[in-house]
């Protein structure tokens, strides 16, 4: 099987599977527009992703090399089996900083699937809290001023259970 | 003062201005005076004591004093006066280093409007003793900008404080930590994430969370195109633009938002629930003439919208409890439930429904005085409701108005209209089912 050298920002050298590093959108077009496909010593530099962060990549995108391409059919997306799910989500239990960096590698990768679903879980730990959990969870400090915060509770008032 | 505070004391007296020992002579004494008036203090002991009658330690009014030299401070800085703000600051955390969270936890207190008034009429009353030079009138928290949107906008390009970021990070500067923060994550990112927050679900709820968190994320979440996004979902092909509405309602909306909040709809974070309760008279028996059984007949509806024009309806005996989470799943509802779709139009809201054919007549239990007729596979309900708020919220109230059942058989439709008498079809009311809502589904988009 064809495979490529991917170098991490820290210059570790992976050492991957054509296919699996062609889900990145990044990698893909450099390859083909550079006509390293056939060069099996060519050397991808990756600087924007250290050693850490591209083995997870690479791993999550291994996991997924033969999903089926994402359709428009509803009926398709509840059949998405639980194992993938679990999988992704045991693949995710990482701190917060570190998948922060998998987002920000997902986006300069190209790499759709990924990058859904880290916005996704992002997007999870936001739902459903209120202001003062979303700060604590993301350890985010307060700016507003006491009469700014008064002003904005009461733009939001008109979505408040009572 | 003995040293039992010492603590407390020490940088007060260090820094030794004139301000601060006034003001806390005139504290004392007044302090003195109300508590001679009003108990009959034992007051055999100096000030201390008469504190301590007052149910006052030395260091509430320590923190008292903070608290209102910090106040001020905080009301010089929202005039401006930065300057003039600071040492009063720099005095209130000498006495209370970490007056500002305790600032900020009494400011949380009174909002939600449990405080225990003790010590905050104190400080108020001090603050009062504290000559600003200006009337009093402007008190913090009453005036009102108009836009927060621009205002944040502009502090947020305060390189001094932001560093060009959006999100200001309550992590402590001097600890050194390698991860990430939400602020370093670029705006299309910060966008994508909010997407996924709202959903398909249109969670708006949540969105408006974010916005109270901090400037950056109110100016994030108050982004116009997802809010537009939002209305095209709910009214479709329908959504106009901000300025020509429906026909009969010559709206104009001052955003997106705007429309969002104020046009009717549908809401979508829980279901439409009406209870029609009636009698019904029984067969007479065989043996006993005189014996006529009533029947109490209860049964709730549950409607459920989707954004995406999807609406779920179930007739059942079930209680809320039980009836709420059957309606939880969109893709695999029971075969009770009717599935079809609606749109709006103003104020009403169509509906046309089918039974799920996913499982045959068979299954489908009748229930005494269950008023779906029979069981017809190509039966369509057809059913318009009229929106209208209730007194507590928007829109969450729905009137019947039309409810008609088409039976295709040989090839002929046959329509027949339901008598809505107001005991039968009570209006049904919205609650809201946070489960529906807990996960994202899809982004919106």
């Amino acid at each position: 099987m064809p495979s490529i050298k991917l170098q991490s920002s820290d210059e570790e050298i992976f050492d991957t599977d054509i296919q699996i590093a062609k889900c990145s959108g990044t990698i893909k077009t450099m390859l083909e527009d550079c006509g390293m496909e056939d060069d099996e010593n060519a050397i991808v530099p990756l600087p924007n992703v250290n050693s850490t962060i591209l083995r997870k990549v690479l791993t999550w995108a291994h996991y997924h090399k033969d999903d089926p391409q994402p359709t428009e059919d509803d009926e398709s997306k509840e059949k998405r089996t639980d194992d993938i799910i679990s999988w992704d989500a045991d693949f995710l239990k990482v701190d917060q900083g570190t998948l922060f960096e998998l987002i920000l590698a997902a986006n300069y990768l190209d790499i759709k699937g990924l990058l859904e679903l880290t916005c996704k879980t992002v997007a999870n730990m936001i739902k459903g809290k209120t202001p003062e959990e979303i700060r604590k969870t993301f350890n985010i400090k307060k700016d507003f001023t006491p009469a700014e915060e008064e002003q904005v509770r009461k733009e939001n008032e008109w979505c408040e259970e009572k | 003062m003995s040293d039992v505070d010492s603590d407390g004391e020490q940088p007060d007296r260090e820094t030794g201005t004139n301000a601060l020992d006034e003001f806390r002579e005139n504290w004392q004494r007044e302090l003195q005076e109300h508590t001679n008036t009003g108990s009959k203090g034992r007051s055999e002991a100096g000030d201390r004591l008469t504190a301590a009658n007052s149910n006052l330690s030395e260091t509430d009014l320590l923190q008292a004093k903070a608290e209102s030299l910090y106040r001020t401070a905080v009301q010089l800085e929202q005039r401006g006066k930065v300057y003039d703000a600071l040492p009063f600051y720099r005095k209130a955390t000498q006495i209370v280093p970490d007056i500002e969270f305790k600032f900020y936890e009494q400011q949380k207190q009174l909002l939600s409007g449990d405080v225990s008034k003790k010590y905050l009429n104190l400080a108020n009353d001090l603050a009062n003793q504290l000559d600003l030079g200006q009337s009093d009138s402007t008190q913090s928290g009453e005036e009102v900008v108009d836009n927060l949107y621009d205002k944040f906008q502009h502090d947020l390009r305060q390189e001094n404080i932001y560093n060009g970021k959006m999100i200001a990070s309550s992590r402590d500067a001097n600890v050194l930590t390698t991860g990430l923060h939400f602020a370093d994550l670029p705006p299309e990112i910060v966008m994508r994430i909010l997407r996924w927050v709202v959903s398909a679900q249109l969670d708006m709820r949540s969105l408006e969370q974010c916005a109270a968190v901090c400037k950056g994320f109110y100016v994030y979440a108050r982004d116009e195109e997802l809010w537009r996004l939002a209305c095209v979902k709910v009214w479709g092909h329908n959504v106009g633009t901000l300025e020509t509405q429906d026909s009969d309602v010559s709206n104009v909306y001052y955003s997106w938002r705007d429309m969002f909040i104020r046009r009717e709809r549908v809401l979508f974070n829980g279901c439409y629930i009406s209870k029609t309760t009636y009698l019904r008279m029984g067969e007479n028996s065989f043996q006993d003439q005189f014996y006529r059984p009533v029947q109490l007949v209860e049964y709730y509806r549950y409607i459920r919208f989707m954004p995406d024009g999807k609406v779920l309806m179930m007739t059942t005996a079930d209680e809320p409890a039980q009836g709420v989470p059957k309606l939880k799943h969109v893709h695999n509802v029971r075969s009770e439930t009717l599935r079809g779709r609606y749109r709006l139009f103003g104020s009403t809201v169509t509906l046309v429904l089918q039974k799920s054919q996913t499982r045959g007549p068979a299954h489908l239990r009748q229930r005494r005085g269950s008023i779906m007729p029979l069981e017809e596979d190509s039966s369509q309900f057809l059913i318009e409701l009229r929106i209208a708020g209730s007194t507590k919220r928007r829109c969450a109230q729905l009137v019947w108005s039309h409810y008609t059942l088409v039976q295709k058989r040989n090839k002929v439709d046959i329509s027949s209209e339901f008598d809505l008498t107001e005991a039968k079809y009570p209006p049904l009311r919205f609650s809201t089912v946070k489960s529906y809502h807990l996960d994202a589904d899809a982004p919106l988009a």
